[in-house]
C-alpha cells in the first residue's frame, strides 16, 4: 500500500528528458533511471514535480519486493526492468526489503528545498530513502525532557495540578454537604474524616466531639 | 393543522421548510460525485475520535487475517467484493452499504462460485411464465461491474439464434444459479464467441448437472475457438487472446501484414504500460484494502447459504 | 552590608534561644565547636590520603581510551598512572572544556567520580555533563551531592555554642524535588525564619566562588570510626552502611575542609553549582534516634538555567513535608517511620537494587 497521496493522472515530463523525445516511453525511461539512482545513492535531488513522481514509481517496486520476495518470477522480471544497474536487484530483495518490512508508513521522503532566485518558478527537492545512512535532513531534535530543571518542574505541575484537582473535589463535596442544614447530622456521621475548605464549616473528628454548636455554625 | 402549500409554510416559517419552492424548477446540474464524497480520512477520523457520541470501535469484531494466498484466491472467487478502484467513483459509505447487502443476499440464497467458461443454469421469477418462473443454460461469457451491480452475462445457440442473457448477480428476482460444469478457460472474457462459429456456443438446455467438489483446482479447458469471417464486433486480432486460433482468412496478404503491423505499432502495443507499477496499482484494490474487505467476507461466509 | 546584618540577626536569634542552655554547655568544658571537628576531620583526612600515596611503591601505566568529544580528533588513547591519575586529569590533557563541563566519568561502564584515581587494568572513559542526551547519571551525581553540600552549610552556619551532628541524608530523587539531610541538634523546637533559611542558602550559594573539588577518598573502617568518633549518630550510620555493603571500604568526600561519606560519585567542583537554597526545615520524630532536624535544600547545576518565578515555583514545593517515607542511604532495610508494611520494603529493595538509577 502507498502511504502517500497519489496524483489522479500521472505527471507528463513535456520536454526532452533523456535526449531522445518526448513520450509515455521516453517518461517512463526516465522513472526507470531515477528509480535506479535512488536505489543506488539512496538520497536524490532535482526538480520537485520529477521527484514525487519517481518516489511513487520507487515505493511500488520495494512493496512488490516485499509482497512477493524474491522467488516470485514476475516480480523479478519487474525489478530487472527497472533496475538498470544489475546488483541493485540483490540490494532490493536482500538489504532494502528487510529494512522497510514493518514499516507502518511510507519508506520514502520528500523535502523541499529553498527557491533559488531569480529561478524559473520551479522547485528542487531532496527524494530518500528512509533509514539510510546520511545525516537527517531535519535534525533530529534533542530529547530535553530529562534534563534537572525539566524534571523538577514537570514533578512539581504535576503535584501542583494534583492539589487543584483535590481541593476542587472536596469543595464540590462540601457544596453537596452544606447544602440543606436538616441533612447535616446525617452527612457529618457519614462523612467524618472529610476536610472541608470552607472557613464556616467546622470538622467533626468523631461523632462524639459533634457539638450542637458546630451545627449551628455549620447551617451558616 | 390545515392543508397549507409549501409556499405558505416557508413564508411562516423559512428555516423549517427548505427553500426549495418547486423542484421541477429547478436547475438541476450534474456534479460530479468527488465533490461531494467525504474524504476517507475525513470520516475515519471523524469515526474514531474519541469527541464522538456515538463511540465505535475501530475494530468492532476483528476477522482473521488472511494472508497474500487467501487474499488472491478470494479476488479470484469472489471478484465483486472488491470495489471500483477508480478513487473518482468511490464511494467508502456506499461500499459498506452494499457489501453489507450482498452478504444479506447470500445468506438467502446459494451464489455458487463459477467463471467465466463455466456453464451455468439461472432460473429467475417470471410472473408471465406458467411455473412463474424460468430456467436459462448457458456459458458464462463475461463479468463485469462491482458492488451489487456485479453482473455475468450467459450465451447458448437457440433456434440456431445466438441468445445472451446478462443476469444482474444480486437481482432478488433470481431464484437459482446452478453450476452445470466449472472450468476456466484461457482468456477473461469470452465475448469472442459471438463471433465464432455457432457451435462453440451450443449448450444443450437439459444439461445435467457434474458433481462439485470443493477446494478441488477448478480445471482450465483450453481449447482453441476459430474465429469466423470478417467483419466481428471488435478487433480480436489487436487483442491479445489465448482461447482464440490464429485467424487464417485475410483478405489479402497486404491486410494481413497492415493488421500484424498494426497491432505491433507501439501506440497500440503500448510497451510502457506492461512496466508501469503505479498504471497497476491504481487500477487494483492494493493488498491491505483487499485484506481487509475479504476478512470481513470470510468471516461472515460461515452464514452463508450453500446447497 | 545586607550579608553582615542576617547573619547577625541569625546569631541574635540562636543567643536568644541557648540562653536557657548556657549551663549545659558550659558544664562540658571539653566539649568541641563544629569548626574544631571540622578540621580535626579534614587533617585526619590529609593523614590517611598521605598514607595511601606513600603506599605506591611503582607507577604502574594504565592505558585509558576516551571516545567522546570532540570527536574529530579521533579515539583518544592515553598512558596515565594507575592509582594516581583520574579523569580530570585526562580530561586536561584533551581539552579545557571538558574539565569545566563534566560532572562525572563513567570507567569501564561504573560510575565514577572526577577526582578518583584509576583502577590497575586497561579502562575506557566517558564524561557526562547535565545536558547529556540521557542524563540520569549526572542528575543523580547532582542529587547526591547536593544533600553533601547542605550537610556543609549545614556544619558551617550554627554559631560554637549549638552542636551540630548530621545522621544521615533519605535517599530523594530529582522528582522529589528536594534533597534532605537529616541532623540531631540540641536545640528544642526551633522553626527557623525566613532570614535564617536566606542566611543558610546564601552558604551554599557562595561556594561557586571558591570553586573547591570533591576529593574522594576510599577509607576502611577503623580510619572512618576514627573521624566521626564524636558523632553517635554518624557511627550508627555508617555500621549500617557497612553491613550493608559486600566490602568493609566506605567512600570519604572532602569540600574544602568539610568531610562527610556518601554513596555513589559526587560532581566534579562546586563551580558547577549555580543557586542553592535550603528551602525549609521539619522536625521529624525518628523511633531509633529521637527527635531529628530535617533539613531540605534545592539546587541547581550552572548550565541549567531557570527562571525566578519557576525557581520559586520548585522552591515552594520543596518547602512541603512530604508524606513520602524516604529510606535512607545507608540503611535501605529499615526507614523510618515504622513501616512494618510489605508493599513499603518490596518498593525499597526495587530501589536498592545494582541499577544507579533507583539510587
Amino acid at each position: 500500500m502507498i502511504r502517500f497521496p497519489l496524483k489522479s493522472k500521472p505527471r507528463k515530463f513535456k520536454y526532452v528528458l533523456t535526449g531522445c523525445g518526448s513520450g509515455p516511453q521516453e517518461r517512463v525511461d526516465f522513472l526507470k533511471k531515477m528509480v535506479t539512482s535512488l536505489i543506488r545513492h539512496e538520497r536524490i535531488e532535482g526538480r520537485a514535480d520529477k521527484m514525487h513522481e519517481t518516489r511513487a514509481y520507487a515505493e511500488q517496486l520495494i512493496n512488490l519486493a516485499i509482497q512477493h520476495g524474491d522467488r516470485h518470477e514476475p516480480t523479478m522480471k519487474m525489478a530487472d526492468e527497472w533496475l538498470l544497474e544489475k546488483d541493485l536487484v540483490h540490494k532490493l530483495f536482500k538489504v532494502l526489503a528487510p529494512r522497510y518490512q514493518q514499516y507502518a508508513t511510507a519508506f520514502t521522503s520528500v523535502h523541499l528545498l529553498p527557491a533559488e532566485y531569480p529561478g524559473q518558478g520551479r522547485f528542487k527537492a531532496v527524494l530518500e530513502l528512509k533509514g539510510n545512512p546520511y545525516p537527517d535532513i531535519i535534525p533530529r531534535e534533542r530529547e530535553t525532557r530529562y534534563l534537572l530543571t525539566n524534571i523538577l518542574l514537570s514533578a512539581a505541575g504535576r503535584d501542583f495540578y494534583a492539589e487543584q484537582n483535590r481541593l476542587q473535589e472536596l469543595n464540590t463535596k462540601s457544596e453537596t454537604v452544606v447544602k440543606d442544614s436538616q441533612e447535616v447530622n446525617t452527612s457529618y456521621e457519614n462523612n467524618v474524616s472529610e476536610i472541608s475548605i470552607k472557613d464556616n464549616v467546622k470538622v467533626a473528628s468523631s461523632t462524639d466531639n459533634f457539638k450542637e454548636s458546630d451545627q449551628t455554625s455549620v447551617s451558616k | 393543522m390545515p392543508t397549507m402549500s409549501g409556499l405558505y409554510l416557508f413564508k411562516q416559517c423559512p428555516r423549517l421548510v427548505p427553500p426549495v419552492i418547486d423542484a421541477a424548477k429547478c436547475n438541476i446540474q450534474l456534479i460530479s460525485r468527488s465533490l461531494y464524497t467525504v474524504p476517507n480520512e475525513t470520516l475515519e477520523k471523524q469515526r474514531t475520535s474519541p469527541l464522538n457520541r456515538n463511540p465505535e470501535l475501530r475494530k468492532q469484531s476483528k476477522h482473521r487475517v488472511l494472508n497474500s494466498k487467501e487474499v488472491s484466491e478470494f479476488r479470484d472467487r469472489l471478484p465483486e467484493f472488491l470495489p471500483n478502484p477508480n478513487p473518482e467513483h468511490r464511494d467508502r459509505i456506499s461500499e459498506i452499504l452494499e457489501r453489507q447487502d450482498m452478504v444479506n443476499r447470500r445468506r438467502n440464497i446459494d451464489i455458487p462460485e463459477f467463471y467465466v467458461g463455466s456453464i451455468l443454469a439461472v432460473t429467475i421469477a417470471d410472473k408471465y411464465a406458467p411455473g412463474k418462473d424460468g430456467r436459462f443454460v448457458g456459458i458464462c461469457i463475461h463479468r463485469e461491474e462491482h458492488g451489487l451491480r456485479h453482473k455475468f452475462i450467459l450465451r447458448n445457440v437457440i433456434d440456431k439464434q445466438g441468445v445472451e442473457i446478462m443476469y444482474e448477480m444480486y437481482n432478488p428476482l433470481i431464484l437459482k444459479i446452478e453450476v452445470l460444469k466449472q472450468e476456466k478457460r484461457l482468456d477473461d472474457s469470452l465475448l469472442y464467441l459471438r463471433d465464432c462459429p455457432l457451435e462453440y456456443s451450443y449448450i444443450p438446455q437439459d444439461l445435467k448437472g457434474q458433481m462439485i467438489h470443493k477446494g478441488v483446482q477448478v480445471p482450465v479447458n483450453k481449447t482453441k475457438v476459430p474465429l469466423g469471417p470478417r467483419p466481428w464486433s471488435q478487433r480480436w486480432d489487436r487483442f491479445d487472446l489465448k482461447g482464440v486460433e490464429e485467424f487464417t482468412d485475410w483478405r489479402s496478404e497486404k491486410a494481413r501484414i497492415r493488421a500484424l503491423e498494426s497491432r505491433q505499432h507501439p501506440q497500440v502495443a503500448k510497451p510502457w504500460e506492461k512496466v508501469d507499477l503505479i498504471k497497476h496499482y491504481k487500477e487494483n484494490i492494493n493488498p491491505v484494502e483487499a485484506e481487509e474487505i475479504y476478512g470481513e467476507v470470510d468471516k461472515d461466509s460461515k452464514n452463508w447459504k450453500n446447497d | 552590608m545586607l550579608a553582615r546584618k542576617v547573619c547577625e540577626l541569625c546569631s541574635r536569634h540562636g543567643r536568644t534561644l541557648h540562653s536557657k542552655r548556657k549551663d549545659f554547655y558550659s558544664s562540658a568544658s571539653k566539649k568541641l565547636t563544629n569548626a574544631e571537628i571540622r578540621k580535626r576531620r579534614s587533617a585526619l583526612f590529609t593523614e590517611e590520603k598521605n598514607r595511601q600515596i606513600e603506599l605506591i611503591k611503582r607507577l604502574n601505566k594504565v592505558p585509558v581510551s576516551y571516545y567522546g568529544h570532540p570527536e574529530q580528533d579521533g579515539p583518544h588513547k592515553m598512558l596515565m598512572n594507575s592509582h594516581v591519575s583520574t579523569p580530570y586529569h585526562c580530561a586536561m590533557h584533551i581539552d579545557e572544556y571538558l574539565t569545566k563541563r563534566s560532572i562525572v566519568a563513567t570507567v569501564n561502564g561504573e560510575p565514577w567520580d572526577m577526582h578518583k584515581p584509576f583502577p590497575e587494568n586497561a579502562v575506557t572513559l566517558e564524561f557526562h555533563h547535565m545536558l547529556d542526551e540521557d542524563p540520569s547519571l549526572p542528575n543523580q551525581a547532582f542529587w547526591n551531592t547536593g544533600s553533601f553540600v547542605l550537610g556543609s552549610v549545614i556544619d558551617k552556619s550554627f554559631k560554637d555554642n549549638v552542636l551540630v551532628q548530621l545522621y544521615d541524608t533519605p535517599k530523594t530523587k530529582v522528582e522529589d524535588g528536594c534533597f534532605m539531610y537529616d541532623v540531631f541538634m540540641d536545640i528544642p523546637d526551633w522553626k527557623p525564619s525566613q532570614m535564617e533559611l536566606q542566611c543558610l542558602s546564601r552558604e551554599g550559594g557562595r561556594l561557586w566562588i571558591h570553586e573547591l573539588e570533591f576529593e574522594p577518598l576510599t577509607v576502611g573502617e577503623d580510619v572512618a570510626m576514627k573521624m566521626f568518633e564524636d558523632n553517635p549518630y554518624k557511627i550508627k550510620s555508617l555500621n549500617s552502611m557497612l553491613n550493608e555493603s559486600e566490602s568493609d571500604k566506605l567512600t570519604l568526600y572532602r569540600m574544602g575542609d568539610y568531610v562527610d561519606v556518601s554513596t555513589g560519585p559526587l560532581i566534579s567542583n562546586t563551580s558547577q553549582l549555580s543557586r542553592f537554597s535550603v528551602t525549609a526545615v521539619h522536625q521529624i520524630d525518628c523511633p531509633t534516634n529521637g527527635k531529628l532536624y530535617r533539613f531540605q535544600a534545592l539546587a541547581l547545576p550552572r548550565d541549567l538555567k531557570m527562571h525566578w518565578w519557576a525557581w520559586d515555583f520548585v522552591c515552594r514545593r520543596a518547602a512541603k513535608q512530604s508524606k513520602k517515607k524516604y529510606p535512607y542511604r545507608s540503611t535501605p532495610e529499615n526507614f523510618f517511620p515504622n513501616s512494618e508494611t510489605d508493599s513499603d520494603r518490596e518498593k525499597v529493595k526495587k530501589m536498592t537494587g545494582s541499577d544507579l538509577k533507583n539510587m
